[in-house]
């Protein structure tokens, strides 16, 4: 499973990049940080910035793996205390009083809370809600791009009635993070797991069968269908063979061919 | 079991609401203006959710009951569905529900009052004969009954002494409230397939001898009992399995009580079934010998024929013809 955070500000981003070794992928027009299964970009404040990087990372990775989306940042509370982190479970955008209920799949290790995405910093918390500036644009865009059991926001409390938003400094920010991280990998760790219960994206063979012949895209849609299909009732078989190889000299022939061998195991399945 | 509530602002206040939410103390609560927000929404995951459903209590404003498709009566001219609850705490791979829904959450509708005053004005209509009303399509009956308390609120609308009858369609062995229930028009139907069948693609259902001891108990209370082999499902030994099927079954059955027996074969709208196989694509029931006639996948149709034929004859071997409603 690739993972995807989304942060809005470097200092936000410090702690991850050391705990995950992250390395420099580019800078420009966002600062993209990567490992092998891992990417981070840095968005900028607010929900247009936040809205643009999250597309221009989708348009940035290969997407052939099932992705998991996380926007981590600081945020405010009228009385949580300043460190603690909670996962979004619902998330409402003032500005167009739209709502997002990211479904939560596993036992989490923090609270989970209602995130109220504003356009200016928030320092009155006129309601019980975790006020932030990036959630909403985020989530109305990953969830473009994954199934929304894999979008989530990650929200560390900075500030809130006795401690004033002006008194964060660069510094608190990546101690922030930085207290909450293990948090972050533990979600990441269980969500991952949730994915491995998911069939790959693609069968088995199909790279290998698509080198062999030209499928035109109808043939592709075809063939992904009857190799899962032959996946399913044969795991341990494979279908590219001499046998295969020599009967068939294009697509319509492969799918022939495919077709009669899924046909007849599917008699003889056993369930 | 439960460890997400959402709750529609109109149930806010309902009794049922707060009674459910008490019983699951440490669930987190969170507010939705319509359920529609949380259930019908774009990019859910059936298949992931279902690991973890969360409970949606919300109200249901129109189509309460609603009439029941051509072909699978049980013996009325007049059938009707209600569904107070959207899906199941079972997780059966030919389930419609899969393709049906966005959302696997639990959506219980708080107001059965309003399911009531609807059952009542369509009894009222049709006095002068039997009408039956169906619950269970979109979820199990009894399965979350010990959360809904479905049965003890539905089963005194149907007396014995009036037209209307109530089936609770069920895969669950939760019947301890049904046992003190008396003169009521009810059937307890009971869903079966094979047991080998069942441990593959009934997820969490009760075991076939679970169900049959369920139905014992229910027979010795005087309980109307219904017996549905609906989907029937193609595997290379169905004959030896379904056929060891009834025998199992019916060394228990009290045909006294025996109410009904119905016999369907796998079918989907095209729709739904691709719908449920982008889900599951690794699931071997969807690999096996499937054909779209009519816009209905089904298994093909000399193999469907000859099962649906073996599994009537089968089962005529211990019934009388006027309880058993083939569905094809």
């Amino acid at each position: 499973m690739q993972i995807l955070f989304v942060v809005a500000l470097q200092s936000e981003a410090t702690a991850l990049i050391k705990f995950y070794k992250l390395k420099l992928y580019s800078e420009t027009p966002f600062k993209i940080y990567r490992n092998e299964n891992m990417w981070l970009i840095v968005s900028g404040i607010g929900r247009i910035n936040c809205a643009a990087a999250t597309a221009y990372l989708q348009c940035t990775v290969a997407n052939e793996q099932y992705q998991l989306w996380i926007n981590i940042g600081i945020s405010g509370h009228k009385d949580l205390d300043v460190g603690q982190a909670i996962v979004a479970h619902k998330i409402v955008d003032a500005a167009t009083d739209k709502k997002w209920y990211p479904p939560i799949l596993v036992t989490l290790p923090v609270q989970t809370a209602e995130v109220t995405t504003v356009d200016v910093p928030e320092t009155t918390y006129p309601t019980n809600s975790v006020y932030e500036m990036e959630a909403s644009s985020f989530y109305a865009i990953a969830t473009k791009f994954t199934t929304s059991e894999f979008v989530h926001c990650f929200k560390i409390i900075s500030d809130n009635e006795q401690q004033h938003i002006q008194n964060i400094t660069r510094q608190k920010v990546q101690q922030l993070v930085e207290q909450n991280v293990e948090y972050i990998d533990d979600i990441c760790t269980r969500l991952q797991q949730v994915a491995q219960s998911l069939p790959p994206k693609n069968p088995q063979e199909w790279q290998s069968i698509l080198q062999q012949w030209k499928f035109t895209s109808a043939g592709q849609k075809r063939l992904r269908n009857l190799l899962q299909k032959w996946q399913t009732l044969n795991p341990q078989h494979n279908l590219l063979d001499d046998e295969m190889r020599e009967q068939c000299s294009h697509m319509k022939q492969a799918l022939q061919f495919i077709e009669k061998k899924v046909q007849l195991a599917s008699r003889e399945t056993s369930l | 079991m439960i460890d997400t509530i959402y709750i529609e602002e109109e149930a806010r206040e309902h009794r049922r609401t707060k009674e459910i939410c008490q019983r699951f103390p440490q669930a987190r609560i969170i507010f939705c203006e319509r359920y529609g927000e949380v259930f019908n929404r774009k990019v859910q995951n059936f298949r992931l959710q279902k690991q973890k459903p969360a409970l949606i209590l919300a109200k249901k404003f129109q189509h309460f009951v609603l009439e029941v498709p051509e072909g699978y009566g049980i013996g009325a001219q007049k059938n009707f569905y209600f569904s107070h609850m959207l899906n199941c705490i079972y997780d059966c791979r030919y389930c419609f529900l899969q393709g049906m829904y966005r959302s696997a959450h639990y959506l219980l509708f708080i107001n059965f009052e309003d399911f009531a005053t609807s059952i009542e004005q369509i009894r009222n209509e049709n006095s002068t004969q039997a009408v039956h009303f169906f619950s269970g399509y979109d979820c199990d009956s009894l399965a979350l009954d010990q959360v809904t308390k479905f049965s003890e609120y539905f089963v005194p609308l149907f007396p014995s002494s009036q037209n209307a009858w109530l089936e609770l369609r069920t895969k669950s062995v939760n019947i301890k409230p049904l046992l003190a229930m008396r003169d009521h028009n009810c059937i307890a139907a009971f869903s079966f397939t094979p047991q080998v069948i069942s441990e593959k693609i009934e997820d969490k259902v009760p075991s076939v001898n679970a169900r049959i001891a369920a139905i014992e108990k229910l027979q010795q209370n005087k309980w109307n009992i219904g017996l549905r082999f609906d989907p029937l499902i193609y595997h290379r030994d169905y004959r030896e399995n379904y056929r060891k099927l009834f025998a199992q079954i019916f060394a228990k059955i009290d045909l006294d009580c025996l109410h009904s027996v119905s016999l369907g074969q796998f079918r989907l709208p095209k729709t739904m079934f691709n719908n449920i196989y982008k889900l599951y694509p690794d699931e071997k029931l969807f690999a096996g010998p499937l054909a779209e006639r009519k816009g209905m996948v089904s298994y093909e149709e000399d193999l469907g024929k000859e099962m649906f034929e073996f599994c009537s004859a089968e089962l005529l071997r211990y019934i009388d013809k006027g309880v058993f409603f083939p569905c094809e």
